[in-house]
């Protein structure tokens, strides 16, 4: 498993999914220049033909990401943002949990496609999001 | 007291079976409506159905009046789901949770779930202390700051304090032998002249952070 780029422009999101790739995109269009890696399930076959474009630009890596190793493996104690964005609300919610309580690092954002969770994580350091409702800190930092 | 498990297999039958002697009242919420009825024909009406991830459902099966909850499915993103509900929106006292998975341990303890229980760990824990020479045995932990914690050691044959008696031991501040139990089975007061011979078991009461400094003055 090859880990993931500890710099500390780093961005990782997890998932592919309609927001993971518009996160990828919007990063991509702007000028900023950001280390992105995006993990995708193994079982994840249809990626895009745009990502497939970008993957010059961005680390796109296969993983079987109901295994906690995947997470457990990496260093995201600097990353810029962490960004748990796959399709499947508690895997995001898990896996958000996860990698705070292991590296006790800020900017992890978790999307989330219930209403139901909003407060899951208040206080807690988590930012929660909608899809159809990007947190502004988030977008600011491809603006 | 009020107890909400979550999903109808054999360890909830137990459960319910022994909380019903002591005449607790207890609530299971299961997602398989057969599931429920099957219960409900066991013990009387006390299923919820539906998705205990639904903050609704918990609602329903009264988790805001709670005292314990017991979370045992086979998916750790629902148990950890559920638990983070229960706490969350309905501030219940006591989770105890299992973690399929030991990686995900960390993460249940760090967001408040009161006890984590992981098969793997208890299995591990088991065998270490059937066959390791100094392997202790948590025996319980106290809610105290910092944190203190019960030890149970077994002295091996090779141990420094084979001998000793129990006054020229020196252990870490903050720490005591509470009970000496020897090889026989005999329990002992661990009096000041009490002497260490190989193979009795120690309790020992001692600050978590000094657990290993411990070990290792025993080994």
């Amino acid at each position: 498993m090859n880990k993931v780029s500890k710099s500390k422009n780093g961005i990782t999101i997890f998932g592919y999914s309609d927001i993971s790739n518009f996160i990828v995109e919007s990063f991509l269009k702007s000028s900023k220049n950001h280390d992105i890696t995006l993990i995708v399930d193994q079982k994840d076959k249809s990626i895009s033909s745009s990502l497939v474009r970008a993957s010059n630009q961005i680390t796109l890596k296969k993983e079987n990401l109901s295994d906690a190793l995947v997470i457990n493996e990496n260093d995201y104690k600097n990353n810029l943002l962490t960004i748990l964005a796959t399709n499947d609300t508690k895997f995001n919610i898990l896996s958000a949990a996860l990698i705070k309580s292991i590296f006790s690092t800020n900017n992890v954002y978790c999307c989330i496609n219930d209403v139901k969770y909003d407060e899951l994580f208040n206080g807690k350091g988590i930012e929660i999001f909608y899809p159809w409702n990007l947190p502004t800190k988030l977008k600011h930092l491809w603006k | 007291m009020y107890v909400i498990i979550i999903g109808v297999n054999n360890l909830t039958q137990k459960l319910v079976t022994s909380y019903s002697e002591y005449e607790h009242e207890v609530t299971v919420i299961e997602k398989d409506i057969e599931k429920c009825h099957y219960f409900d024909q066991l013990f009387g009406p006390i299923c919820q159905n539906g998705d205990a991830c639904d903050p609704e459902i918990q609602s329903l099966a009264g988790m805001d009046r709670a005292d314990i909850l017991i979370i045992a499915t086979k998916s750790d993103k629902d148990n950890f789901l559920i638990g983070m509900v229960a706490k969350s929106k309905y501030n219940v006292k006591k989770t105890i949770n299992l973690a399929n998975d030991s990686s995900y341990i960390k993460a249940f303890s760090y967001f408040g779930i009161n006890t984590v229980i992981n098969i793997e760990s208890m299995i591990l824990r088991s065998i270490e202390q059937e066959t390791s020479i100094l392997a202790p045995w948590a025996i319980t932990e106290l809610n105290t700051n910092p944190k203190k914690i019960i030890l149970g050691i077994r002295i091996d044959s090779y141990s420094k304090i084979i001998g000793k008696s129990i006054k020229d031991i020196i252990l870490p501040n903050h720490s005591s032998i509470i009970l000496l139990i020897r090889a026989n089975g005999i329990t002992d007061p661990p009096s000041e002249h009490k002497t260490i011979h190989s193979e009795d078991e120690l309790l020992i009461l001692t600050e978590e952070k000094n657990k290993n400094k411990m070990l290792e003055y025993l080994s």
